[in-house]
């Protein structure tokens, strides 16, 4: 997909802060304020909206230029066409805009506001616009609609809205325009008159967002906030879930096979296992890794979370497993160190549970941790590592054995999932409310509905892979690997 | 009930409380615009509104741990005729729809000004009402937006009742009705439909009171069109066949709506009005073979069984926050359902004096009368 963003190589690499920086950012981070069309303005210009989506576009574009014709003759005070304005003007002057609209436009196009804007609070506005025959729920949904009109920044709705907040600044001859910029004025003159579709529209649109942004004064965030928060308390989220299938290929075999493979490994070196470290970590390591796959599978966790955690553990399994081989010729006691490094690690969380008191309801069981870390050399003999195994992390291992490739795009990013990031708890906890009046913002999937895309298609090929190293160290039988399937 | 429990519909009553006092001076007034109505109507409903996620998800805690009931077919509860001492009797907790967005519609398609009047003073007798609960049995009871909690899929709800409607009218003429127009084809006037009826269906199909077994279906019409408000206006123009089916479905209709309704939010309908009850009566054997409805119909009918026995005067005798105390200490409803059990009264087929003085023992305990 062709996508108009940069590219990871031009962002820049600061690596004293570890940080990678978007060209945008690098270059312009001070200057930079974020100015938001839906959230800070559309609000106040949502009336206009409101006139335009009962008239359509030429119709209304001509009736708001009365309306803005008669106010900037009748009412001078107003600056801006923003309801926030309007409706803290006084009342003489607000009197006077309503009517001018009033006698414009039929009264219930800006009824929907009056669910937000309550007689209460604002009676001159309701006495105007609010007309008692349309009930609350219909005045929301009208609302909402044209919310989700005008939400897109850049959408010709919304440039509509846009055209007229400095339409009006032309009105009150507040714009001026250097000779340099010929064209904007051109922009400003012929968007009325011209359809979107007429090919000069694709220059005028940006020109005349970029002009309401830099005309639009100050935000009213009381306004914004109000506005924002009365809606959308109002209306109801309406979730998406997206639903991977179940990826529902028959595994059993698989891994009848490879159990057979690894007991068939274990019981012809049965010798090796009594000694043999570099043995027995190659075999933990792939029955670990099996067993995780097998779990995801039996259990259905393949569109779950928990997935991602397992498929996460069989990919640093594998290239942990790559690694230990390529460095065993210079280290032959590479397979020892890598057991004692895990030890280690059980150690030391032995030895500081021995001084608190356990939650005996707790899954970790001093007793049988206390047998593990003394089951090769007495605990007194054990250090503790607190690095990483042969002080590298697993990116750099995993650029050490050719597997970099696996590691950036799957490793990475199950390790979001693992560590509970925000990209992780967004794609698989929080679902997207698609009602326009909430902003998109997301739900929890209480109920457990959302499908991640199903993780046992790749733990099959890391598993194979797995397997494929395996033959190069230790003799499998044919007929063995014949039956897995694998080449 | 803890008081640390549901404190957000304890807290919304409170604030709701707070609106409708804002409007004391609106309803002292001796006129009131119907568009002054209106705005009052989207302050409550932009208030509820704005709480529905939240009164939703307690409600649905609420109804699971206790026994609930809901006011149904009366607009308002009457604390001016103790009818609160009634509504307490039975159950633990205590449900109102709020009763100016019940009426909503009335108010928002009125326009001549003949009937705003008896709106607005209905709308009076409302507020009073509402503002006295608010102010002296805020913890008895809990004014809520059900209609609006209830209206989930409210098109197929909508379909349900028409389509059931449709069921009840063939039932009754013993011929197949598929829709108005066709009920419309078969009849003129009301005496060609009286015709079509049989004796005991006739005498049932009332509209007003009970009074309305004696008199023709003419007379039962004309007494409703005067009690009935917006009828003239909602049936201008119709035709006498089609006047019969807005009057009717308009009671089948508000029955099988009152079941939907309850059964989607939890609760047991406490119906008091003798016509609502009349069709309830007609039209449950339609659902009581479903144990859940079967269920709530059963304690329906103690209910207002209890309603017509009991005389006022034994309930309000008493101080009301003294006669909830008591009551809190004693199930009458589960005695009674249990002591029916136990005569082997099978409650949808009579035994209503028996259960009278099922209620009637049980209340004398109770209360300790001798």
């Amino acid at each position: 997909m062709d996508k108009n963003v940069s590219k990871l190589s031009h962002h820049k690499l600061h690596k004293k802060k570890g940080l990678i920086a978007t060209p945008f950012n690098d270059g312009l981070r001070d200057q930079l304020s974020f100015s938001s069309w839906t959230q800070e303005r559309m609000p106040d210009y949502l009336w206009l909206g409101l006139i335009l989506m009962y008239y359509g576009r030429n119709e209304g574009l001509k009736r708001v230029a009365k309306i803005f014709s008669k106010i900037t003759e009748d009412v001078k005070k107003i600056d801006f066409p923003r309801l926030s304005i309007i409706l803290s003007a006084n009342e003489e002057d607000k009197r006077s805009i309503f009517k001018i609209i009033s006698e414009n436009i039929d009264k219930h196009i800006l009824s929907p506001l009056t669910v937000i804007y309550l007689p209460s609070d604002y009676p001159i506005f309701n006495e105007y616009f609010n007309v008692l025959q349309i009930s609350v729920e219909t005045r929301i949904n009208q609302l909402s609609e044209a919310i989700k009109l005008y939400y897109f920044h850049q959408s010709h709705e919304a440039t509509d809205l846009r055209f007229l907040a400095i339409y009006y600044q032309s009105l009150l001859r507040k714009m001026h325009f250097a000779k340099s910029t010929k064209e904007s004025a051109e922009a400003l003159e012929k968007y009325p008159n011209i359809e979107h579709s007429d090919e000069n529209m694709r220059r005028y649109r940006p020109m005349i967002r970029c002009m309401e942004i830099v005309t639009f004064g100050d935000v009213n965030n009381t306004f914004n906030n109000h506005f924002w928060r009365k809606i959308g308390m109002m209306t109801s989220c309406n979730p998406v879930v997206i639903k991977f299938d179940e990826n529902k290929d028959n595994y059993d075999n698989y891994f009848h096979c490879y159990r057979k493979i690894i007991k068939y490994l274990f019981s012809a070196n049965k010798g090796k296992s009594f000694s043999d470290d570099k043995f027995s970590v190659i075999i933990g390591l792939i029955n670990y890794a099996l067993k995780i796959f097998y779990e995801i599978n039996q259990n259905k966790l393949g569109n779950s979370i928990l997935g991602r955690h397992g498929i996460r553990t069989i990919i640093e399994i594998f290239i942990m497993l790559k690694y230990l081989i390529k460095h065993e010729k210079e280290r032959p006691n590479i397979w020892e160190e890598f057991k004692m490094y895990g030890i280690g690690k059980y150690k030391l969380v032995l030895l500081k549970a021995r001084e608190k008191n356990i939650d005996e309801s707790t899954h970790f069981i001093p007793p049988i941790v206390d047998v593990l870390v003394n089951e090769i050399k007495w605990e007194e003999f054990i250090d503790v590592d607190l690095k990483y195994f042969d002080d590298q992390n697993i990116r750099k291992k995993s650029e050490d054995v050719g597997e970099k490739e696996l590691y950036d795009i799957c490793y990475d990013y199950d390790s979001s999932f693992a560590h509970g990031l925000w990209g992780a708890i967004r794609e698989s906890s929080m679902l997207h409310c698609d009602n326009p009046t909430h902003q998109y913002h997301s739900v929890p999937d209480t109920e457990n509905n959302q499908r991640l895309p199903d993780v046992k298609s790749d733990c099959l090929k890391i598993m194979n892979k797995i397997f494929l190293f395996l033959t190069q160290i230790y003799e499998v039988p044919k007929n063995l690997k014949d039956e897995l399937g694998v080449e | 009930m803890n008081s640390s429990e549901f404190t957000c519909i304890r807290k919304a009553q409170k604030e709701y409380q707070d609106i409708i006092r804002n409007y004391e001076e609106l309803f002292q007034r001796s006129e009131i615009p119907l568009n002054e109505i209106g705005f009052f109507l989207d302050e409550i409903q932009c208030f509820w509104l704005k709480r529905i996620d939240i009164i939703t998800f307690e409600l649905d805690e609420l109804v699971e741990r206790q026994d609930c009931f809901l006011l149904c077919g009366a607009v308002y509860l009457n604390v001016s005729d103790c009818e609160h001492y009634y509504f307490k009797s039975m159950g633990k907790c205590h449900l109102l729809f709020d009763p100016f967005i019940k009426l909503e519609e009335v108010v928002r398609i009125s326009e001549s000004k003949a009937d705003s009047s008896s709106i607005v003073n209905y709308y009076k007798k409302i507020y009073y009402d509402t503002v006295k609960i608010l102010n002296d049995y805020q913890n008895y009871f809990y004014i809520l937006p059900l209609r609006e909690l209830s209206m989930e899929n409210r098109d197929s709800q909508l379909d349900l009742l028409n389509k059931f409607f449709l069921k009840f009218l063939s039932g009754i003429f013993k011929m197949d009705i598929a829709s108005k127009k066709e009920f419309d084809k078969n009849f003129n006037t009301f005496e060609e439909i009286e015709k079509a009826l049989d004796p005991y269906t006739r005498k049932h199909l009332i509209f007003t009171d009970v009074d309305d077994s004696k008199i023709s279906l003419r007379e039962k019409i004309d007494r409703y069109s005067k009690v009935q408000m917006d009828f003239l206006e909602i049936t201008k123009g119709c035709s006498e066949s089609q006047i019969f089916y807005v009057a009717t479905y308009s009671w089948v209709s508000q029955v099988v709506d009152i079941l939907l309704r309850c059964v989607y939010l939890g609760v047991n309908p406490y119906i008091r009005f003798e016509v609502t009850f009349h069709y309830f009566a007609l039209i449950m054997h339609t659902f009581i073979g479903d144990e859940y409805l079967r269920n709530i119909i059963e304690k329906s009918i103690i209910f207002y069984i209890f309603r017509k026995s009991v005389s006022v005067e034994r309930l309000n005798k008493i101080e009301f926050s003294e006669y909830c105390s008591i009551l809190k200490h004693k199930d009458i409803l589960k005695d009674v359902q249990e002591k029916i059990k136990k005569q082997k009264i099978n409650i949808f087929k009579g035994g209503v004096k028996r259960i009278a003085n099922i209620i009637n023992d049980e209340l004398v305990q109770c209360l300790g009368e001798s």
